[in-house]
């Protein structure tokens, strides 16, 4: 069977832990350095789906904003599907996920997406309540709590999103 | 009237235009081109069937033919890795395929009658309308024509009733009678017109017609197609690139609008497609023999290629090994830390392509990934994405208008260059300085690749396979340079000024020249060549083997039986001089060297055969004593043969006599001995197998000399043996036939009883015939006493009795005559005296003389049964009866005596 590619962007403001989660993903590792990723950095990974299913990701990490830039608007080109980083600890980043969102379907088009709540082992610094995610959650949106460093959910969101990509034709 | 003509005029003239126009819409073949031309892709798209498909494969069969190069150039690329496949698969299909094809015709019969069963009742339908309309016209005509009949009447009542005030009317009237011949004209149009809506109907209803016309106009609508798609796409490529130049936004608005796909290509694709695959099934006699003039040189073009190619690298790595120019490359790569490979590309090659990307241009997702075996390649998805990145960001970072892009990117002795169509980008990896030309090869790769996977690269979703017939095209990017070699460098050390370095440089060099020479390829070959038939060659067995100096050296072992390695080298067209041999003499095992080794020492016969099979000798045949001895003591100690079977191989004599045994299956009573090759046959054998296998002998080769005076038949055999028993006396013949023995003859009792008594003592016969022995002694004596008892009986005369008389008589002069016989073998005489007798009627003399007659009638008659007059003698009554008052008719009788005469 032809293994299928699929581009994904990491999208969210910065340092929300995009990089992070690309790397726990691709590389299996964490480092607590913070390095500003300028422009766009890009990894593959080939994943089997539980259904046996082969793809290819290509991951398109995007410098990470609270507003679409003209630049990570070209990024944005052909992506089959985006993970939207929100930083748990930082309220504001919620916000801005949600206005990124909106600009994103507006750039590209209704594209599965899944809302990253990261930063899930500082989970007592957290400023995003259950009701916030609740009725987000109610809007249709999937959310998951992520930690880029400990490494829980991260697997899950980029299988979860192949999934949705693979679905959508 | 005026109006009602009018309103005629209008209905038929706006009518009469409808048809011209139609008419010239049909008769005019540049416009229905231009119709057909429009719907043709989309039909042709619809009807992706198998119908279209035949009826394509001619003409597409044609084009083929007509220029197979084109062809073949396009396939030829796919099918090379796959030819072999292909014809290995061929076979295995080419069942599947013709029962495949039985079921599209059934598909294709069920269509058809489809067709008729749908599209000619729907055809009939609206000619039935057709006819409908043109009825009712008809039927309002003659509707009006009768109003206007009831006008004329209303009107002369009219006229009587108030003919003063309406004569002006009338007049009017009268006016408007004239204008009725114009209506008629009119009428006439009207038929006319009708005529020409029958023509049309007709034209309309002949599919045939329509076929035909269809299949004239089908080539022109094709060919403008193709145009309006051709110029559609350069006006799309045109628009495009101008587009991009604008903005960016602008260009994702614009990109659904540019549809320069080719439709028509898009369209066809399938159907001829399928309609070459059908026809290849169909007569594939037909493409191959169109495309093998091109393919079969192209094939052994690509094998020469590489060949070609591989003797170049192996020529110049050998050279850049051992060349000055190498040894400073490589203190260049020491110094630099680069590999040499690196630095030996730096130095040869103009610019070589090491890798090409083909890019999904709005995913960057990789497509297609070509590069150099020779290089390392990091993970081309990244890379690719990299490269869509790098532009987004260049183009976004420092083009004002956005609408400027990256077109090169340097990295050391790398230079990326980038091309873009609507869908994908090329992006090429060009190790040195790429010349002009590869921007232009790539474009036109780029085009290419548009143009025939444009609908792929337009909706990609990330499944590169679908676009994997790109791989042919963009191999064919991987281009390179090399630069002019050496010749100048050489030149520069004949610089005036080291003159006398370079005497000293020459001499090295041409050292180095003449040894890189020697150790060409070509040598390099024949070497290999040289040592691969050493080592297939049994009985030499290579150790080990080196090149010193241009000389070829080699240690082995060598079987003293073994080919002279001189031979295989002088066939081989190689110098004994550059070759050192060094063979150890040894003994292969090798089934026909044991044999040959055998057959040397022991030279056998060409008598004896032998054969070596899995260490298994088997020996047949013969040979004298002496030599099979000399066998038996060496075969002991003989290696190479693990079982040794010499049950056939026997002393000459005994071979001899096995054989014939054999050959002839002689029965028990031949006794058969040999000696020194001399047969000596003795005993009988039955005629049969004297005729037919005794003659086989001379099939055994190896006899010197046959004896066979003592072979007798059986039947000679067996006559000798009964002669010598029973010892006949000479009037007895014996005769053996078929082994049965036959004895005859006429004896006396004596030697008759003498006879039969050693008849017993036979053996060996089937069966023992003496019933032709007569004892003839006894037989006359029989035969005497037989005659005397018979009385023959006459009536009052000398006439018989009755007929059975003669019968009698008859046998009775047998009887006499065979006693004559035997009475002359016995060297008697003998004589018959027949004596008449009567009965006591009438007188003495009368009687007497009946007696007499009666007597003599027999004798007469006993001569005319042969009997000769001489042996026959009339008795004389003793005693004649008479005066007896009853007839006695026993005594009315003849009797015989048979008398010794005396001599």
């Amino acid at each position: 069977m032809a293994v299928i590619q699929k581009k994904i962007c990491m999208i969210g403001d910065f340092s929300v832990g995009k990089t992070s989660l690309v790397a726990r993903y691709v590389r299996q590792s964490f480092s607590d350095k913070y390095l500003t990723t300028v422009g766009v950095k890009i990894d593959t990974k080939s994943v089997t789906l539980p259904d046996q299913r082969e793809a290819k990701l290509v991951l398109w990490d995007i410098a990470g904003a609270d507003r679409l830039t003209s630049a990570s608007m070209s990024y944005l080109r052909g992506a089959a599907g985006y993970l939207l980083v929100i930083d748990g600890t930082r309220r504001p980043t919620w916000d801005a996920a949600l206005q990124l969102r909106q600009e994103v379907t507006k750039q590209i088009g209704e594209k599965p997406y899944i809302l990253l709540l990261n930063k899930a082992d500082l989970v007592e610094q957290w400023e995003i309540n259950e009701d916030l995610i609740s009725s987000e959650r109610e809007n249709g949106a999937s959310i998951l709590k992520t930690s880029a460093k400990l490494g829980s959910g991260v697997e899950d969101a980029f299988t979860l999103l192949t999934l949705k990509m693979l679905d959508v034709p | 009237m005026d109006d009602y003509s009018n309103l005629r005029a209008l209905l038929i003239g706006e009518q009469q235009q409808q048809l011209a126009h139609l008419e010239n819409r049909l008769n005019d073949p540049v416009q229905r081109c231009q119709e057909i031309s429009e719907i043709l892709p989309d039909a042709l798209q619809r009807n992706q069937t198998v119908e279209l498909t035949s009826a394509l494969r001619s003409p597409v069969t044609q084009v083929v033919q007509n220029d197979p190069k084109t062809f073949a150039r396009a396939i030829l690329p796919v099918m090379m890795p796959s030819v072999r496949n292909t014809v290995a698969e061929a076979f295995k299909t080419l069942r599947e395929f013709l029962k495949e094809q039985e079921l599209k015709i059934n598909e294709l019969n069920k269509r058809s009658t489809i067709v008729d069963k749908q599209v000619l009742p729907t055809l009939q339908s609206q000619l039935l309308t057709f006819e409908e309309t043109l009825k009712t016209l008809q039927s309002l005509l003659k509707n009006q024509e009768s109003q206007l009949g009831e006008l004329v009447e209303r009107s002369t009542v009219v006229d009587k009733q108030i003919l003063p005030v309406l004569q002006s009317q009338l007049k009017a009237i009268e006016s408007d009678v004239k204008t009725l011949p114009a209506l008629f004209t009119r009428l006439q149009e009207f038929e006319d017109v009708r005529k020409r809506f029958l023509a049309l109907e007709t034209r309309l209803n002949d599919a045939e017609h329509q076929t035909q016309a269809l299949a004239n106009l089908l080539p022109e609508a094709i060919r403008q197609a193709t145009e309006q798609a051709q110029t559609a796409a350069m006006s799309a490529m045109k628009k495009q690139a101008e587009e991009e130049q604008k903005n960016e936004e602008k260009l994702n608005e614009t990109q659904p609008a540019v549809s320069f796909e080719p439709d028509l290509t898009e369209s066809l694709q399938e159907p001829v497609t399928q309609c070459i695959r059908k026809s290849i099934q169909n007569d594939a006699n037909v493409f191959a023999n169109a495309l093998f003039p091109i393919m079969g040189p192209a094939i052994r073009k690509s094998i020469n290629e590489s060949l070609k190619s591989l003797v170049q690298s192996i020529n110049t790595s050998v050279e850049q090994s051992l060349s000055p120019k190498g040894i400073g490359w490589r203190l260049e790569a020491l110094r630099t830390g680069q590999s040499f490979a690196d630095i030996v590309l730096q130095n040869t090659v103009v610019y070589r392509v090491d890798q090409v990307f083909l890019i999904h241009r709005e995913t960057g997702l990789l497509i297609q990934h070509h590069h150099r075996e020779d290089i390392e390649v990091g993970d081309g998805d990244a890379v690719s994405g990299m490269l869509t990145a790098i532009q987004d960001f260049t183009r976004d970072s420092f083009s004002s208008t956005k609408d400027e892009e990256l077109d090169s990117i340097n990295v050391g002795q790398f230079t990326v260059w980038l091309e873009r169509g609507p869908y994908a980008v090329l992006a090429c990896v060009v190790r040195g300085v790429a010349p002009y030309k590869l921007r232009a090869t790539m474009k036109e790769m780029l085009e290419a690749i548009h143009a025939r996977y444009g609908r792929h690269l337009e909706h990609f979703s990330g499944d590169p396979t679908l676009l994997d017939g790109c791989r042919s095209l963009l191999s064919k990017t991987l281009q390179a340079e090399l630069k002019p070699e050496a010749k100048k460098e050489k030149k520069k050390l004949f610089s005036p000024t080291l003159v006398v370095v370079s005497l000293i440089l020459l001499g090295f060099l041409g050292w180095w020249s003449v040894n890189a020479w020697h150790i060409s390829y070509v040598q390099h070959q024949q070497f290999n060549l040289y040592l691969e038939t050493l080592r297939q060659t049994t009985g030499l067995v290579v150790i080990e083997s080196n090149v010193d100096k241009n000389i070829l050296k080699i240690r082995g072992l060598r079987d003293p039986l073994a080919i002279n390695p001189h031979e295989i080298a002088e066939q081989q067209h190689l110098s004994p001089d550059i070759i050192q041999a060094e063979w150890s003499p040894y003994q292969t095992l090798a089934p026909e060297f044991v044999l040959k080794r055998l057959q040397l020492v022991l030279s056998p016969p060409t008598t004896v055969q032998m054969h070596l099979q899995n260490t298994q000798l088997q020996v047949k045949g013969f040979a004298d004593a002496a030599w099979i001895k000399a066998f038996e003591q060496y075969s002991q100690g003989l290696i190479g043969a693990l079982q040794i079977d010499s049950s056939q191989l026997l002393e000459r004599d005994a071979y001899l006599l096995q054989q014939t045994k054999t050959l002839l299956q002689p029965p028990p009573s031949v006794q058969i001995n040999v000696k020194n090759g001399n047969i000596e046959m003795l005993g009988h054998a039955p005629n049969e197998w004297l005729e037919k296998q005794l003659p086989n002998l001379k099939n055994i080769e190896g006899i010197q000399l046959v004896k066979k005076d003592n072979l007798l038949s059986t039947d000679q055999h067996l006559h000798q043996q009964a002669v010598k028993i029973l010892a006949p006396p000479a009037n007895v013949a014996l005769q053996v036939k078929n082994e049965v023995l036959f004895v005859q003859g006429d004896v006396d009792t004596k030697n008759y009883q003498t006879l039969i008594k050693k008849i017993p003592q036979l053996q060996g016969f089937k069966h023992i015939d003496h019933s032709q022995l007569v004892d003839i002694e006894t037989a006359s004596e029989q035969l005497v006493q037989k005659i005397e008892k018979s009385q023959l009986y006459f009536g009052e005369e000398a006439d018989f009795v009755n007929p059975e008389q003669l019968a009698a008589l008859n046998t009775l002069a047998q009887e006499i005559q065979q006693l004559f016989v035997y009475n002359h073998r016995l060297n008697k005489t003998m004589q018959l005296k027949i004596t008449g007798h009567t009965d006591g009627l009438g007188t003495q003399r009368r009687n007497l003389q009946l007696s007499e007659a009666r007597a003599e009638a027999i004798r007469d008659k006993l001569q005319t049964f042969g009997l000769e007059k001489k042996h026959l003698i009339i008795g004389t009554l003793e005693k004649v009866p008479f005066g007896e008052a009853k007839a006695d008719l026993e005594k009315r009788t003849v009797t015989f005596v048979v008398v010794e005469k005396a001599s």
